[in-house]
């Protein structure tokens, strides 16, 4: 029974920081088609934007969400000046993220020096089933849930949310029944960046803040959101699901090294058998 | 109220509508005849905003919208209804209505389900996905979408391409009905004589990119006209 409870920690732990890192891209890349190489340098701003709120003496949940929104702001800016001209253009769209992503890093890395940064969640450990865990890693878990919850039930049952999944499905259409289509592109942006600057925040009390975090997290991201398919939504949870459980149960049994080469060794099995993704056959989704 | 003048349109430096100009009345049906390659999509795409002219102008009501996006004429209560349907395939029939009712002039709730009155096929597929839907069906579909934006003039691009014969004649009946009980306008460009006949109440022959020839619907039923129509290259 204790063990179970581990496990069960374990692979919920594993599972929502897949979730936390790549909800953003799952938008962004899933929906929009955008492949923004700043998607990680969006989440370590995130990071910092929490440390620095922190600083400044919000309440650490304060502190994320304004990073959260200020990130999402980054976005919008970027879209409106960047993104928004190369919308079809992937070569194009690489070589601009690139060079935000360099910009951001050596900008974050001038004013707040290469070092890592941290802020203490202030929560005690908890014992689950003889393992002592950071109480903080709990929230982080329901954190994590709930933008996954709020993200799919914006996407599925308000008009906002129609409205995007029209534009995405033929935006020419979309802008022929009145839909005004270049704000939508850029409300997606923004909420993606939102999220995964707020999913930056988050990590903060464990994982801490420093300018090359960005790298770490988004190859992971970015082979949940592949091996998912053309669902974004509902493929990148059944990927993050599937990684979870393997990254959470080998990394408790052996080590966390181990865990992830067994992530990646499956995620190639994965490609291999459903080169469309784990979604690759469903007919409905989002 | 829908007037256009003199368009040079087409795609990149190759225009296709030569100082093409056609002018459309409050509650009149307007049909547009011509071969392939002679400019009827275009010109509908031009008309909607997809396309913008090198020169010529668009007005509604007088009101210049040659420079507005097909979003903003969307708005001012232009509908269309494209070849090929352009059915979103991943959204319910309901979604699809929807997205035609949201950002329409007319945002009063329930104005999807008053257009489904008239809509019974679709009624019974409101949680089916739009791309599973027959031709027929999505031909219905994209009407009733156009209809939930509440246009006062309707540009409707070969609406019988692909369809059996029973939708044709549902489609015509109910284009018919709408014209007696509203005051909506349809520019309506189509292959199949019979259809076109049966709706317009004055026919253009488009051919190089120009009006060549208005006819009243009277004339279609004339052999030696549809002769020189069918025979003209």
């Amino acid at each position: 029974m204790d063990s179970l409870m581990v496990y069960v920690y374990q692979i919920a732990f594993s599972f929502s920081i897949l979730i936390l890192i790549s909800l953003g891209l799952a938008l962004i890349f899933g929906m929009m088609k955008v492949i923004n190489l700043a998607q990680g340098e969006f989440l370590m701003l995130g990071a910092y934007f929490c440390v620095l709120g922190s600083n400044l003496g919000l309440p650490l949940w304060l502190a994320m969400l304004a990073a959260g929104l200020a990130v999402g702001l980054v976005g919008v800016i970027v879209e409106r000046t960047v993104i928004r001209f190369l919308y079809g253009r992937v070569l194009d769209t690489l070589l601009a993220t690139w060079g935000i992503s360099l910009f951001l890093m050596g900008i974050v890395t001038t004013v707040a020096g290469p070092q890592s940064q941290s802020v203490p969640s202030n929560m005690g450990p908890v014992s689950l089933g003889g393992l002592n865990v950071p109480g903080y890693s709990l929230v982080m878990i329901g954190a994590a849930l709930m933008m996954l919850l709020g993200t799919y039930a914006i996407w599925r049952f308000t008009n906002l949310g129609l409205l995007v999944r029209g534009t995405m499905q033929n935006p020419e259409m979309a802008r022929a029944l009145g839909t005004n289509t270049s704000m939508i592109y850029m409300f997606t942006f923004g909420f993606g960046s939102a999220i995964t600057g707020l999913a930056g925040a988050l990590l903060v009390p464990l994982f801490g803040a420093s300018p090359t975090m960005g790298g770490f997290y988004i190859s992971k991201a970015f082979i949940a959101v592949i091996s998912g398919g053309p669902w974004p939504l509902i493929g990148t949870v059944s990927a993050s699901g599937l990684y979870g459980v393997i990254d959470g149960v080998v990394s408790y049994e052996l080590s966390p090294v181990l865990a992830e080469i067994c992530v990646l060794f499956v995620a190639v099995i994965m490609l291999r058998l459903l080169p469309q993704g784990i979604t690759g056959r469903m007919r409905k989704g989002i | 109220m829908l007037e256009a003048k003199n368009l040079v349109a087409g795609y990149g430096a190759l225009p296709i509508l030569h100082g093409l100009s056609l002018h459309v009345d409050d509650n009149e049906y307007v049909g547009i005849l011509g071969h392939n390659g002679m400019g009827k999509t275009t010109l509908m795409r031009t008309l909607i905003g997809h396309i913008t002219p090198m020169s010529g102008s668009i007005s509604l009501d007088g009101e210049p919208i040659t420079g507005a996006g097909a979003h903003k004429r969307a708005r001012m209560r232009i509908g269309y209804v494209p070849q090929g349907r352009e059915i979103f395939p991943s959204l319910t029939v309901r979604e699809n209505l929807m997205m035609g009712a949201l950002s329409g002039a007319d945002k009063r709730r329930g104005i999807v389900e008053e257009v489904l009155a008239d809509f019974p096929r679709l009624e019974r597929l409101l949680e089916r996905n739009g791309g599973a839907l027959s031709g027929g069906e999505q031909q219905l579909l994209a009407i009733a979408r156009c209809l939930c934006g509440r246009p006062r003039v309707m540009l409707l691009d070969e609406p019988t391409e692909g369809i059996q014969p029973s939708i044709i004649d549902e489609i015509a009946d109910l284009l018919l009905a709408i014209r007696k009980r509203s005051s909506m306008s349809i520019v309506l460009v189509e292959q199949n004589l019979d259809f076109i006949q049966a709706l317009s109440d004055r026919v253009l022959i488009i051919h190089r990119g120009k009006v060549s020839r208005t006819l009243s619907a009277k004339d279609l039923s004339d052999p030696d006209v549809v002769n020189e129509f069918v025979g003209m290259g």
